[in-house]
């Protein structure tokens, strides 16, 4: 919410600076930013009485210039429309230039004194219609005034961030209670009642406790604002209508009562407040609203003339030649305004107090006020006999009219002092409590051990004990309140996915972050499940909740290697989405050059196995042991490089090489692996045991074959190992190759086994005869032929 | 006796030795099998006993001297052989070393793992909850029922085809991890959260990380230490901070959180004791403090990161400078 110091002023007494108000209410509760145009104090209007070309530049202007003093100032001037009698805007000697910050001081120019400058809009900063050249003021601006005055430009605007819970803080009036009670100056009386109508008053429902209608007629058509409420409605950021809306809205954002003006002779009728759902509203703005709900509805002649609260109806506008009006002011409930703004998605200003709490012991003030001011400025007269002008009331009462809202919109809460210590953690006096509600407005009667607090009519989202307790903290202070230590109890929390983060870093991948949601081009699904879809997306490009982490990874690289970097490797800990579930992910994603390039080494380009290695060793950190790679083919990959990662029977996850893109541009390969750490099985971790060192002496046999080209060799690996598992320790591949020597269809390779026995130095006739099981095996399960050195 | 001078001079010689081929052949005239102290130890059975003790001892202590000789000797060839190899084996030390992977850890991790280890020492421990939500766990909850207008203060984005959406804030978690347990707690929920907004404070998704304490007696005084000692620890000892009051619908009192930058205060977070309502998620009578904290906000502070997009943006130079190690 906008409002200005000058406008606070109407309504509170105080010498309060701008700072200190704004910062008295930041202590309140309320968020501010202070906007001024301190800077442009200096400036003031001139006059040019005398203009004529310079004597030796071209195109400067030797100008004669009173500002207020007696003195003539003589001014070099470049603009182009400095002449005779034109009002101005001087920077006199000493004013900083807010645009670029030089201070002006005394020169001469081509022999001539300049003693100031004359000032275009743009050195100002001031977002004027004429931009071109000095600024010309118009004729009523006198020399000498000051441009903060005459542009009401040192009226402090302050920017205010009202919580949902403060309604009765959408108003210049609300604002200024909270500065008087909190001792910042007094709040000035409200006008006197000037003006009364003879109101019928009648029974209302109770969605509306109060409702009142006034109507003005013979308003003068095309009737002027007065400047200083235009020129305040701007500040606050509120559209110019005409002379009764722009009066209607001034007084509703002083007091916080909205109130609306229907064109009398498009509702002839009586006009009421119900509920009504299913129907369609040609609005004010322009816009056509279908409400399906039910809403509170002002009604004539059965058709809906505004949406109570919220906004009027195009057909019952107040148009500039309207002369005679029906102004409304009600209270409507909260909740329903609410719905029906919600389902709308319309956020006007009244929607936006009603929703809030609108005080209701303020309506017929505001009201009065209003249109007492529309009779001022507009002329009309206030008929006391229309049958519209009426006043209705929750409950017909003899009592006085504010009791009876204070009755009916008011709450009481009970507040123990003990609840007061336990909340704030430190005691407060029992007077200290009464003097700090008392002053913000809220009536105590004292009952047994415990306050009966009753709440002010302008408050509302105040039902509970810990409300009234939040009421007396802010008053006290946050910084002046006691401070208590909880225990130290130091508990460790390392998670798999801190542990899983170390070791991706460690392997050398750098950590990036990446939106959960994609566009459809980046969905990639390996499961080939439907995928989430955003209602109402920011962009087509975050419409989708990702399965996969790796089309966005694979961007990335790509666009780091647009930018010259050689290759990456990265990773992400994130959720992908599924229709079930949400799975906790690491995905980790190679391109091009493993390391820099460097002397010592020649530069290799990132493949599957680099990914399979890094795999490995962080399952086996996060102790999966027993990992099976099965071929499988996936959406998006390279048909051969691709296979899930099981463990214990479960799908953990998987790896692959994307699908190459273009095939005349070598591209570097895309490597991958997604492993889902929500799925990793946390027990699996065998107990270790025992290790028995064997002191014999270890054999090394190496063996070479041919085998067909497309046959696998992991499971040859493990059949070797197979063959023997006591005594062979362990089985590397060494070598694999193609070339002339090897026959057509076929490949060669060959391993080392490590062989050594647990009970005694091993025999050449042992040796021997595991030898000749190995040959025979593999070449029985896999048509391999031993290859001969 | 002239054996003995012959020893002596072979001893002598040891230390003239250049090479270990020549003290090898001195070795071998001196202990070899035919060397000569072998053979007058040989010849000691020839002697009479008398004069044999005498002999013996003689012969024993040039063998011994000789073995001593020959071992320093060696270390010493051995050194000036490893110096002439070492001297000849020069290298340009200035050259670049081995590439290594640089792996990094972004700042928003690290900002995490920051906040919760000071959490940690206080007993909180991480309580988790889904990023799909339903609108009770979200709002409703939470002390926001339909119509509440501090719904409006987050901008939701809502899933296709059932009425879930994306959590606009960790406290969620809250309701979930009260939901069926017994207070007390002690626990913090991290991660990521969604609005719909985008500019250079905001973006759609963003972290969070927030604290509940639920216990017989809680208070504001505890809020207090507790925010104190996170900023504390994670900005240092000398930062200043501002209590402010607010207003959120699940805690009340509620109040808001700043540091003081330069001449700036800025806003970290929120905080506040839980509202009853909010507490009717768990049996008995017990009462509760929240707090809550950006964690883009907190980084951006620390690290000097200036616009929030360009944490998600994974520019691999912007990793480099705001990256930390993995230790």
């Amino acid at each position: 919410m906008l409002i200005t110091l000058n406008w606070l002023k109407e309504v509170i007494d105080t010498n309060a600076s701008a700072k200190e108000i704004a910062d008295e209410l930041l202590k309140l509760g309320i968020e501010v930013e202070i906007e001024s145009r301190e800077d442009l104090k200096p400036f003031v209007v001139a006059q040019i009485v005398s203009a004529k070309p310079h004597p030796s530049i071209s195109k400067l202007t030797l100008c004669q210039v009173i500002a207020g003093g007696k003195e003539i100032l003589q001014i070099v001037c470049g603009a182009r429309n400095a002449k005779e009698g034109l009002k101005t805007i001087l920077a006199p000697i000493g004013a900083t230039i807010p645009s670029n910050g030089i201070v002006i001081e005394p020169r001469t120019l081509g022999g001539e004194l300049s003693d100031g400058m004359l000032c275009s809009a743009a050195e100002l900063l001031l977002d004027l219609p004429q931009q071109e050249g000095i600024i010309e003021m118009p004729l009523d601006a006198k020399p000498g005034e000051p441009l903060l005055s005459y542009f009401e430009l040192d009226d402090v605007l302050f920017h205010l961030e009202i919580t949902p819970n403060r309604g009765d803080c959408l108003s210049v009036y609300g604002i200024a209670r909270e500065l008087a009670a909190a001792g910042l100056g007094r709040l000035r009386q409200l006008p006197e009642k000037q003006v009364e109508q003879q109101h019928e008053i009648k029974k209302s429902p109770d969605f509306c406790p109060l409702f009142s209608l006034w109507s003005i007629e013979k308003i003068q058509s095309g009737a002027k604002t007065p400047e200083q409420i235009l020129k305040r409605l701007e500040k606050a950021g509120i559209k110019p209508v005409n002379a009764p809306v722009d009066i209607l809205n001034y007084v509703a954002h002083t007091f916080g009562q909205p109130m609306h003006a229907y064109d009398m002779h498009t509702c002839s009728g009586e006009i009421s407040v119900e509920k009504r759902s299913g129907f369609e509203l040609e609005a004010l703005d322009g816009c056509s609203y279908k409400i399906a709900g039910e809403a509170i509805s002002i009604v004539c002649n059965d058709n809906v003339i505004a949406l109570a609260g919220i906004i009027g109806s195009n057909s019952t506008k107040v148009k500039n030649n309207t002369k005679d009006i029906i102004v409304e002011a009600g209270i409507f409930d909260s909740k329903c305004i609410g719905r029906t703004g919600q389902e709308l998605k319309l956020n006007t200003q009244a929607r936006h107090r009603f929703e809030r709490g609108v005080d209701p012991a303020l309506c017929l003030a505001a009201a009065r006020i209003a249109v007492n001011m529309i009779l001022e400025v507009c002329g009309g007269i206030l008929v006391q006999t229309d049958v519209r002008s009426s006043i209705y009331v929750g409950s017909i009462s003899e009592g006085d009219f504010h009791q009876l809202i204070q009755s009916r919109l008011t709450s009481t809460i009970k507040l123990h002092l003990t609840n007061v210590r336990e909340i704030l953690g430190q005691h407060v006096e029992e007077e200290k409590v009464v003097s700090i509600l008392e002053n913000l407005g809220f009536s105590i009667c004292k009952s047994g051990d415990c306050l009966h607090v009753r709440t002010p009519t302008w408050r509302t989202y105040m039902e509970l004990e810990e409300d009234v307790v939040s009421e007396i903290a802010r008053s006290i202070g946050y910084d002046s309140l006691a401070s208590c230590s909880i225990a130290q109890n130091r508990v460790v929390s390392h998670s798999l996915e801190d542990k899983a983060r170390t070791i991706c870093a460690s392997l050398g991948y750098a950590e990036i972050i990446s939106w959960s949601f994609v566009g459809s081009e980046q969905l990639l699904s390996f499961s080939q499940e439907q995928s989430i879809q955003i209602e109402n997306p920011i962009s087509q490009e975050m419409s989708f909740m990702r399965q996969s982490l790796i089309p966005q990874m694979a961007d990335i690289v790509q666009k780091n290697n647009s930018r010259g970097a050689k290759g990456g490797s990265i990773f992400e800990i994130g959720p992908a989405f599924f229709q079930q579930e949400e799975v906790q992910t690491l995905a980790i994603l190679k391109s091009g050059q493993t390391l820099e390039t460097s002397v010592h080494t020649k530069t290799q380009q990132a493949d599957i196995f680099d990914i399979k290695g890094d795999v490995n060793r962080i399952l086996s950190i996060l102790g999966q042991e027993k990992i099976i790679y099965r071929r499988q083919a996936l959406p998006g990959c390279h048909p051969h490089k691709c296979a899930s990662i099981i463990s214990g029977n479960q799908c953990i996850g998987y790896l692959g090489v994307l699908m190459p893109t273009s095939i005349r541009q070598k591209q570097p390969e895309i490597c991958f692996a997604e492993i889902y750490l929500s799925k990793l099985s946390l027990m699996q971790q065998e107990l270790k045991r025992e290790l028995k060192v064997s002191n014999y002496q270890q054999v090394q046999r190496d063996f070479a074959f041919f085998v067909d080209q497309k046959c696998e060799l992991g499971p040859v690996l493990d059949a070797i190992k197979e063959c023997n598992p006591e005594i062979i320790r362990d089985v590397i591949l060494f070598d694999v190759f193609q070339g002339p020597e090897v026959p057509q269809g076929k490949k060669s390779f060959a391993v080392s086994c490590m062989m050594q026995s647990q009970t005694g130095t091993m025999s050449e006739t042992e040796i021997l005869s595991i030898h000749g099981h190995i040959i025979s095996k593999v070449a029985e399960k896999f048509g391999a032929q031993p290859r001969l050195s | 006796m002239g054996n003995y001078t012959l020893i002596e001079r072979l001893i002598s010689k040891i230390d003239l030795c250049t090479s270990i081929e020549d003290l090898e052949q001195c070795r071998i005239d001196l202990l070899g099998k035919n060397g000569l102290v072998t053979r007058l130890f040989g010849e000691l059975k020839t002697l009479p006993p008398s004069e044999c003790k005498e002999v013996a001892q003689k012969l024993n202590t040039l063998k011994a001297e000789a073995v001593q000789k020959i071992a320093s000797r060696a270390t010493k060839l051995e050194e000036i052989a490893i110096n002439a190899f070492v001297d000849q084996d020069w290298c340009d030390i200035t050259l670049p070393g081995k590439p290594r992977g640089l792996g990094l850890i972004h700042p928003i991790s690290k900002t995490r793992a920051e906040i919760s280890d000071i959490l940690a020492t206080f007993g909180f421990t991480q309580a988790t909850g889904p990023e799909i939500e339903d609108d009770w766990h979200n709002f409703t909850a939470l002390n926001m029922p339909e119509g509440h207008p501090a719904r409006q203060m987050m901008d939701t984005f809502y899933i296709k085809g059932n009425a879930k959406l994306l959590r606009t804030h960790t406290s969620t978690v809250q309701i979930r991890a009260m939901e069926g347990n017994k207070p007390p707690f002690r626990f913090f929920s991290f991660g990521r959260v969604y609005r719909k907004d985008l500019d250079a404070t905001h973006t759609p998704m963003f972290h969070q990380i927030e604290a509940v304490m639920v216990d017989k007696e809680v208070s504001l005084a505890n809020l207090k230490f507790l925010l104190h000692e996170i900023v504390r620890r994670f900005f240092g000892n000398s930062t200043r901070i501002r209590l402010r009051p607010s207003f959120f619908p699940f805690t009340s009192p509620s109040l808001e959180l700043d540091i003081q930058q330069g001449s700036s205060w800025l806003e970290i977070g929120g905080a506040g004791i839980i509202h009853p309502k909010v507490l009717a998620n768990v049996e008995g009578s017990w009462r509760g403090l929240a707090l809550g904290m950006g964690i883009e906000r907190l980084a951006m502070i620390k690290y000097g990161i200036k616009d929030i997009r360009q944490c998600f943006e994974s520019d691999l130079r912007w990793l480099r400078h705001y990256g930390c190690s993995a230790y």
